[in-house]
């Protein structure tokens, strides 16, 4: 047996650093789904979030226009996954990104220093409310920032960048901690 | 300054120097009909206002007179060397075929000039002050003295004035030529004659003094256009002094600096001159950048195409030539680019000798780095296309690199150095030295180089380009060659042109001085990046486009950061260095890459464009691959491949292999 | 142009996260001739002044723009999605 089979494992695992103005937490590899609605078609944020979202807070994001993301800390089952995509017909096509795009929590006073060391956005509260959400370069790497707190994000990203950009984010954190 | 005011509004003076002038004539009558006429007066200096151009003149006449004793002075005076045509000028004309000797008399003792110069000379303390040597004053005199015909050649001396041959083709505006009559000295000393004007270049006797010079009728006017085009020139009786300074004055050397320090370095002189535009050139040339100014340099010396102007919209070197990282190499794969960036290279390699002008070429290796297998299998490729055109080519391996450069990034996790592509007869060059010394070359040969006036028009008659709208008024052309990279789309626009060409804007940037530790230029395989130490110390480096269509001439931050992180992934000793300045160039970024020399659908307008970021290597080269083609008509060898037609013929040469996508080239 | 560039979706961004196409010039139909099509993909205005070109936001909403800025100055004076440039004439 090769010392390098496949296993299975989470990208960032239960990484986390602590400290009393920053603060940087994996969050559990639940589900992630992409849907994509017509070009020019209706805004879904209100459908998606009751039919598939089960109406949780900031279950569903904005990715980009007639694009959301609909996210969850729990593990869907093949089954529910299909039912939630089926439920999307014929309003939308839904992709299934659990195991393609990581999620990481960034939180504290500093936070917003923080990402404005990666990032062009403007991440301030009045530009960048709680709740809304966009794709942006942090450095490098493009993720996806929603605002879940006053002072906490949540940062989508793309697997195989996850530790990347995890270890920016630490990098960019140390002067905080 | 005395004598000025005698002088002053005497007619239409032009920017004289070095004894380039250009004066009016009105013709009344028949050039057939024998008669007599004032061919008004020359000036004879560098200016830099036209109102001090005649006090100029008055001075230059009493430091001869200090310089050379009062019987010199008396015998310069006779002679009319300072004035030339005031003393008889012969003018021969051979309408169809025949041959009739015009005369045309203005004595000197009644030109107000030497009547003003015979009264200052006698006080040699006022005339201290005016650092001139008789020898470069001479050179001046002489130079009128024999003004006329096309371009003729001879041994001159002092008071002494040559016969004239006609050299070049008949050209139809040209009416008439004329020579100095032979007014003194030892039969000795008389003119050689030159049958073809290549003589003048090729044979060393004939090479002492050559100049380009013609009569030409517009309208009701008549011009006389006289220009040194190269020159030596023997002053058998004159001392040593000034026959070395003389020598000092023409050419560059240890021995002219150290006489020119002897004199307080106030005898420099302009190396080119400003002459004002004149009504018509066989070539005009649009862009004194490097191409420009190399063409017309080839064209003068080695097509025998002197009278040209190159026409720049503001001072030469201020575009691209002056705005590169100063790197040359010809390590191209394809064979319709590495045979033509070989030649350049060649040409480089005895570029200064040919310029008498320092550029510091310096090959000092260009290194090409990379990174992975299949980048080396690429760079093996390369190198072997290289080897097999006759260029050289070394694949280093890891270790070589290593012990070559030490400081870079071996182990970089991501982009690990496995070795390099080394052609070690690439190098740098400076090249501001490179517009300069093809500026003074050109010059020095007859070709007018006038700065400061933009084309703003292109006029065009039944498929022809008749002549350019300028700021500096209409000139008529026979052939027109567009050599604007950065701006070709704009100005082949006013011919109606649309080219394959986008403009982009290239950045690049100088690091504080460090001490030496770079040997060569280096190339970063896996990013854009690459570099060398200047000889003052600081890092000249550069890296990709900037991606946008742009003529402003600088760049965006985001490409200053893409650089700043591939050169420090590269050699991250560097992490500190702080930048001392950066600018941008405007790159003529064509549709696959590779450069177009070539004829453009109206009959005598030729193009030169498309040099994306690579133009500045190809200087010489594409100078004289466009003199070539517009002196002859036909491509030159190494330059067939860079056809304008080639995007619909299909035969496109795209080094990179990146499509018709010109940011990406 | 700052290194800011307004993205119609997303507001300010930097450029980085952008691609640039070039011209936003219109696509010849299926039955064009050679001439036409050399002129689409070859042949460029290549203007000094205000200028349509295809951005794509690719790190951010990843939808093609349309960017009008001047080559001149590098300020954009507009950006809109591809969509509504089609829609305005701006683009096809």
């Amino acid at each position: 047996m090769s010392e390098y089979r496949v296993t299975r494992r989470s990208a960032l695992g239960s990484n986390a650093l602590r400290s009393e103005r920053i603060c940087i937490s994996a969050l559990p590899e639940g589900h992630v789904i992409q849907v994509m609605g017509k070009e020019g078609g209706p805004d879904l944020g209100a459908f998606l979030s009751e039919k598939i979202g089960g109406g949780a807070k900031f279950a569903v994001r904005i990715a980009a226009p007639f694009q959301w993301y609909v996210v969850g800390d729990r593990a869907l089952s093949p089954e529910e996954t299909d039912t939630m995509l089926d439920t999307l017909h014929p309003h939308a096509a839904g992709v299934d990104q659990s195991h393609g795009r990581v999620r990481f929590q960034v939180e504290g006073a500093m936070v917003e220093r923080l990402l404005a060391k990666g990032t062009g956005t403007d991440v301030s509260v009045e530009a960048f409310p709680v709740g809304h959400s966009t794709m942006t370069l942090i450095g490098h790497i493009a993720a996806h920032v929603t605002r879940v707190g006053e002072h906490a994000f949540e940062i989508m990203v793309l697997r195989g960048f996850a530790e990347s950009l995890w270890d920016d984010c630490a990098r960019m954190a140390q002067e905080f901690t | 300054m005395p004598g000025s005011k005698a002088l002053h509004g005497r007619g239409p003076l032009r920017s004289p120097w070095l004894g380039n002038c250009r004066v009016q004539v009105p013709v009344t009558d028949a050039p057939r009909k024998r008669r007599t006429q004032s061919l008004g007066h020359y000036g004879v200096h560098h200016v830099q206002g036209r109102n001090t151009t005649t006090a100029s003149n008055a001075v230059t006449v009493k430091y001869i007179a200090r310089l050379a004793g009062q019987e010199m002075r008396k015998s310069l005076l006779q002679r009319r060397s300072v004035f030339p045509v005031d003393g008889e000028i012969t003018v021969i004309q051979k309408p169809g075929g025949g041959k009739q000797v015009r005369t045309a008399r203005y004595p000197a003792e009644t030109h107000p000039l030497a009547r003003e110069a015979a009264q200052n000379a006698v006080d040699p303390v006022r005339l201290q002050p005016v650092r001139r040597s008789a020898a470069s004053t001479y050179k001046q005199s002489v130079a009128l003295a024999s003004c006329g015909g096309y371009c003729f050649t001879g041994d001159f001396y002092p008071g002494g004035a040559s016969y004239a041959l006609p050299v070049t083709r008949q050209r139809p505006h040209i009416v008439q030529r004329f020579s100095g009559e032979k007014v003194g000295g030892p039969e000795r000393f008389g003119c050689r004659r030159v049958r073809h004007q290549r003589k003048i270049f090729d044979k060393k006797k004939a090479e002492r003094l050559s100049y380009s010079g013609c009569f030409e009728r517009h309208g009701s006017n008549l011009y006389v256009s006289v220009s040194l085009v190269q020159g030596e020139f023997d002053i058998p009786r004159y001392p040593f002094y000034t026959h070395a300074t003389k020598l000092a004055d023409m050419r560059y050397s240890a021995l002219s600096i150290f006489l020119n320090g002897l004199r307080g370095n106030q005898s420099w002189k302009p190396a080119w001159r400003e002459p004002q535009p004149k009504s018509h050139y066989d070539v005009i040339i649009v862009g004194g950048g490097g191409h420009g100014l190399a063409t017309a340099y080839y064209l003068a010396k080695e097509f025998g195409v002197t009278n040209v102007a190159v026409i720049e919209k503001s001072y030469i070197g201020s575009g691209n030539v002056g705005r590169n990282t100063t790197i040359i190499r010809s390590n191209y794969l394809l064979p319709g680019n590495n045979p033509f960036y070989e030649y350049s290279m060649k040409l480089w390699e005895s570029l200064e000798q040919e310029l008498n002008f320092n550029a510091m070429v310096s090959q000092r290796g260009v290194l090409n780095l990379f990174h992975s297998d299949a980048q080396r299998d690429a760079y093996t490729r390369r190198g072997n296309a290289m080897l097999l055109h006759g260029v050289d080519a070394e694949l280093l391996d890891r270790t070589a690199v290593r012990k070559m450069l030490p400081f870079l990034d071996f182990d970089n996790a991501r982009f690990p150095i496995q070795g390099g592509l080394l052609q070690r007869r690439g190098g740098t060059v400076r090249h501001d030295a490179v517009a300069w010394g093809y500026a003074r070359g050109a010059d020095q040969r007859g070709v007018d180089i006038i700065q400061n006036c933009e084309v703003i028009g292109i006029r065009r008659d039944n498929g022809r380009v008749t002549g350019v709208e300028t700021t500096k008024g209409f000139i008529r052309c026979a052939k027109l060659g567009l050599a604007a990279a950065g701006n070709s789309s704009r100005v082949a626009s006013m011919a109606g042109l649309k080219l394959p060409i986008e403009s982009h804007v290239l950045q690049a940037f100088v690091s504080e001085g460090l001490k030496p530790f770079i040997d060569g230029v280096i190339t970063f395989g896996a990013g854009h990046f690459y570099v060398s130490q200047s000889d003052k110390g600081g890092l000249v480096f550069g890296g990709d486009i900037d991606g946008y269509n742009s003529y402003a001439q600088r760049g965006n931050l985001a490409t200053v950061e893409h650089v700043a992180e591939a050169g420090k992934a590269m050699i991250p000793g560097i992490s500190r260095v702080r930048v001392l300045r950066s600018w941008g160039g405007i790159m003529d970024m064509s549709m696959d890459g590779s450069p177009i020399i070539d004829r453009t659908s109206l009959d005598n307008l030729y193009l030169n464009a498309g040099w994306c970021y690579g133009g500045f290597k190809a200087t010489p080269a594409s100078g004289f691959c466009f003199a070539h083609l517009l002196a002859r008509g036909v491509a030159h060898e190494t330059a067939r491949a860079f056809r304008f037609d080639r995007f619909e013929r299909g035969h496109l040469l795209d080094e990179k292999g990146q499509g018709a996508q010109a940011n990406l080239h | 142009m700052a290194s800011l560039v307004p993205c119609p979706h997303c507001g300010m961004r930097p450029k980085e996260e952008f691609t640039i196409k070039g011209a936003a010039i219109a696509r010849p139909g299926s039955h064009a001739d050679a001439n036409e099509w050399m002129d689409y993909v070859y042949l460029r205005n290549n203007p000094l002044g205000t200028y349509d070109e295809y951005w794509h936001h690719t790190s951010g909403c990843r939808r093609w723009l349309v960017v009008t800025r001047d080559t001149g100055t590098h300020e954009i004076s507009a950006s809109c999605d591809v969509t509504v440039a089609v829609k305005t004439g701006v683009a096809a």
